[in-house]
């Protein structure tokens, strides 16, 4: 049987260290990725899974299992890329100089479009780029994390009618730049 | 229409999935661990130094900073720039004249339901 994250949290709140190993183990990449994608920063990103989990294991007294873990982890994770957001002011002028990296240079700003197929992959880069940090949660909140409206809105502490308005217009704009670049991939040069 | 919009939709969601599903690099992993380890595993230890601040206060007592916070009142602290410190003596002295002045049936009957002195006490 699964151990749920509230028995792991209990476990580790009366002093079972391992429980807390095996959280980390759930959630480490999964918040990197979710950091990586809004601060474009692996240093940030990285510092980021560190406090993350830190708070966690200094709030494991008081933690309510409510089954909300998981709306509680990345909420502490997006307070943190508000905070840093703010610190640097806009995070969207920054390039995508990590995704370049990990697309094994098929990101090719300098290539002309007719010159190469444009890979959904390097919409959706471009697109990310251009929104906020807000805006980038709360689309792999939704997309990646799978989480509903009510518990995205826990997270972020928004309302959940803000969120679905939100959500809907990245939504929105996303399907129209698809119609509009029909993904050929595998055919770049 | 609505067949062309859920394929797109699809093909957004992988995309997505595709773009930001990474890992943690090895050594961020290592380094984490390590401060995380030091944390959990230090979190269990009385600590050593003879000064203590409120957390570590607590820790020794076994409190949450929350239940500590009311007995502040009677706590033998000082104030040193600015900050509240206990000196673990002086802890432990007061712990002694707590000792002293248990009056244990009283007590018995306060102690929270979790606490196991309660079975001990057979209550």
């Amino acid at each position: 049987m699964r151990l749920s994250d509230d028995d792991l949290m209990a476990m580790f709140a009366s002093g079972t260290g391992e429980a807390f190993d095996m959280l980390y183990d759930r959630y480490r990449h999964r918040i990197y990725g979710f950091a990586l994608t809004c601060l474009h920063s692996e240093a940030d990103a990285e510092d980021l899974v560190q406090d993350v989990f830190l708070r966690i294991a200094r709030s494991a007294e008081h933690y309510e299992p409510r089954n909300r873990f998981k709306a509680w982890i990345f909420s502490i994770a997006a307070n943190r890329i508000r905070a840093l957001a703010a610190r640097e002011g806009l995070l969207r002028e920054k390039t995508l100089e990590m995704h370049r990296m990990r697309a094994g240079g098929s990101f090719r700003p300098d290539a002309s479009p007719t010159d190469r197929a444009v890979a959904a992959r390097d919409i959706l880069e471009r697109f990310l780029g251009r929104l906020t940090p807000e805006q980038r949660m709360l689309l792999l909140l939704k997309e990646v994390e799978g989480m509903d409206g009510a518990t995205i809105a826990e997270t972020m502490g928004l309302s959940p009618s803000n969120v679905r308005v939100k959500i809907h217009r990245l939504r929105v704009m996303l399907r129209h730049l698809f119609r509009e670049h029909p993904e050929k991939e595998n055919t770049d040069g | 229409m609505k067949q062309k919009r859920d394929t797109i939709d699809e093909k957004i969601h992988e995309a997505l999935n595709a773009l930001t599903r990474t890992t943690l690099p090895d050594h961020a992993d290592l380094r984490i661990r390590g401060t995380l380890a030091r944390y959990v595993h230090g979190r269990e230890e009385t600590p050593v130094s003879e000064v203590l601040t409120l957390e570590e206060t607590a820790r020794y007592l076994k409190l949450t900073i929350g239940e500590l916070i009311p007995l502040l009142d009677e706590l033998p602290s000082f104030e040193l720039a600015g900050r509240l410190r206990v000196r673990r003596a002086a802890l432990d002295q007061w712990i002694e004249t707590r000792e002293k002045t248990l009056k244990w049936q009283k007590q018995r009957s306060e102690l929270k339901r979790d606490d196991p002195l309660i079975h001990y006490a057979g209550g």
